[in-house]
């Protein structure tokens, strides 16, 4: 039984209005304990009604959310309850600040929780602001002093010091320069590898999700279009390109260098993995067509244009 | 729900009053609340009643956005109308119990009460309804025109009026979004007592504060970028123009005010 389990999920906005629309019909799926899943879809594919129906925020029009085994449903005035074990990262969430201090603004959802405690409701500050990677002297400034940066990882510790079981991020890297991007995915992987729990991102980037999730949800017009390990889902690069999305950059590479007759593996989709194929490739190549008069400048600026692919 | 606030809310259609002229459909609406206040036997308020209903039924716009509109006074209706049965004194008793007169002079008074106030939000939430923000204001500035003789900024207050009216849905969604991200974080909107509730308000308000202040300056950086540099010289993309059509409502309506005053005179007045 998984963590988060839904059957037959359905939702529609703006119900018996001119309006109507829907928006999500018929999501079954299972979320095992420490997962670490990546949620991609175009936009309007309902990815974002997704998530806020897992925590709660939305009722479903039909359908059921289980978290643990039980219907969040079955006590809608006990739903609070279910927002501190999902805890749910909203798109752009420094918007949300607002205390004096930084220090102040974590506290917000523990003490919304009942964590009285004076000791412990410090320590839970501290090490949710760790894990988001802000440092100490930042706690006592006004949110509204900090980096773009910096106020999203602010935001991001106030809802991991709610200490939820499964945490879910809706595009967390959106509008962020790729070190503040890196930043905040690498704090989400030693945050999930610490404490072991579940964690949803939402992203449009196949690269971030490449690089983090172990599987991937690919919804579509409402509906899940596909839900497997990372390595499966990338294999699909032509039905993903009809649903306006693509595979990663250097997967791309990869797909173009064996459509040219090269002998390589197509499943690669991070740099680390696409530098081992490359390398074993070329020392293949080499030892095939034996040329040792061959200069090696040609190996190393074949390197180079894979990974000049993924910089872009 | 947030959603269900229609201030302002234009219903885009092509009914003979859609198409009217901005600046003609205030005049009218002007026209027709004075009359409502002039008309005071049975005769001229029925005839008033007439003309609001048809003038909604001619505006083509679902009769369930206009009792919407109505849901929101309802109170205030029926409390001004109670007040007026209770306090005002006449000459005929209908009622008495211990210290309580009813007189039949307060039931009419308050029964017209009531009926105006839900004329006057028929005939004005049909203006919003019909007419786009961008012609309204482009009408209101019009109509103002001649106080710039008076050095009052006319343009200036119809783009101030314009930018409120656009903003409106962005700042609701707005508020949405906020509330939704710290009930996420376990923010308790729905229970407790007042002070309470008040307390909850503070970490939507804030944020929402903010993000204003940052639209305003982008807003205005925006306006800066295209060389925006008040009223003077500038021209308009529409021009207004009157038409067949808003001569034929304007002659009409004449008419009709006409007909009402000569109602006025076949009974003796209701109210005072």
């Amino acid at each position: 039984m998984g963590i988060i389990e839904t059957h037959d999920l359905r939702f529609v906005y703006g119900k018996g209005t001119p309006f109507e629309k829907v928006a999500l019909d018929g999501v079954s799926i299972s979320i095992e304990q420490g997962d670490f899943i990546g949620v991609i879809g175009h936009t309007g594919s309902g990815k974002s009604t997704l998530v806020q129906l897992l925590n709660g925020l939305l009722r479903p029009a039909s359908g059921q959310i289980l978290l643990n085994g039980s219907d969040i449903w079955a006590k809608p005035k006990k739903i609070r309850n279910v927002r501190f074990e999902v805890g749910l990262v909203f798109q752009y969430p420094e918007y949300q600040l607002f205390e004096e201090t930084v220090y102040k603004d974590i506290a917000f959802g523990p003490l919304n929780k009942g964590i009285k405690n004076k000791d412990e409701l410090d320590r839970i500050i501290r090490t949710a602001a760790e894990f988001a990677g802000l440092k100490e002297s930042l706690l006592e400034k006004s949110p509204f002093d900090l980096s773009g940066g910096e106020k999203r990882r602010a935001a991001i510790a106030g809802v991991i010091a709610m200490q939820p079981k499964v945490l879910i991020l809706d595009e967390p890297t959106a509008g962020l320069d790729p070190r503040g991007r890196d930043r905040i995915l690498d704090r989400i992987r030693a945050y999930r590898e610490k404490t072991g729990s579940t964690v949803l991102l939402v992203s449009h980037s196949m690269e971030d999700i490449a690089r983090v999730a172990d599987r991937v949800l690919v919804m579509n017009h409402g509906r899940v279009e596909m839900f497997d390990v990372t390595k499966n889902i990338f294999r699909h690069g032509e039905r993903l390109s009809e649903i306006g999305l693509r595979v990663p950059q250097v997967t791309q590479v990869f797909l173009e260098l064996k459509h040219l007759g090269a002998d390589v593996r197509t499943d690669v989709y991070t740099m680390d993995f696409a530098k081992g194929v490359a390398l074993d490739f070329l020392s293949r190549h080499d030892a095939t067509t034996e040329q040792p008069d061959r200069p090696p400048a040609e190996n190393s600026s074949a390197g180079e244009t894979a990974e000049g692919g993924e910089a872009q | 729900m947030i959603s269900d606030i229609t201030i302002g809310q234009f219903m885009p259609g092509r009914s003979f009053i859609h198409k009217l002229d901005p600046r003609m459909k205030i005049i009218l609406m002007t026209v027709i609340i004075v009359f409502i206040f002039l008309a005071k036997n049975l005769f001229s308020m029925g005839a008033m009643v007439g003309l609001v209903i048809l003038t909604v039924i001619l505006s083509r716009v679902p009769l369930r956005m206009y009792f919407k509109g109505l849901k929101a006074i309802w109170f205030l209706v029926f409390f001004t109308a109670l007040l007026n049965m209770l306090y005002i004194r006449g000459e005929h008793i209908v009622f008495q119990y211990r210290s309580l007169t009813i007189y039949e002079e307060a039931l009419w008074q308050s029964g017209f009460v009531a009926v105006r106030l839900v004329l006057i939000v028929l005939i004005s939430s049909m203006l919003t309804y019909t007419t786009s923000p961008t012609d309204l204001t482009a009408a209101i500035e019009r109509l103002l025109a001649p106080l710039k003789l008076f050095r009052v900024p006319v343009h200036e207050l119809a783009m101030m009026m314009t930018i409120a009216l656009r903003f409106i849905p962005t700042l609701l969604e707005e508020t949405e979004k906020i509330m939704n991200a710290q009930k996420a974080r376990g923010a308790d909107l729905e229970s407790g007592g007042i002070i309470k509730r008040a307390k909850a308000l503070i970490p939507i308000l804030i944020p929402l504060f903010i993000s204003s202040f940052r639209r305003a300056f982008e807003l205005a950086t925006a306006m800066d970028c295209r060389c925006y540099t008040g009223g003077k010289g500038r021209t308009r993309l529409n021009v207004l123009k009157y038409r067949f059509r808003d001569v034929f409502a304007f002659l009409l309506m004449g008419g009709i005010c006409e007909g009402i005053l000569y109602l006025n005179t076949l009974a003796p007045s209701l109210v005072r």
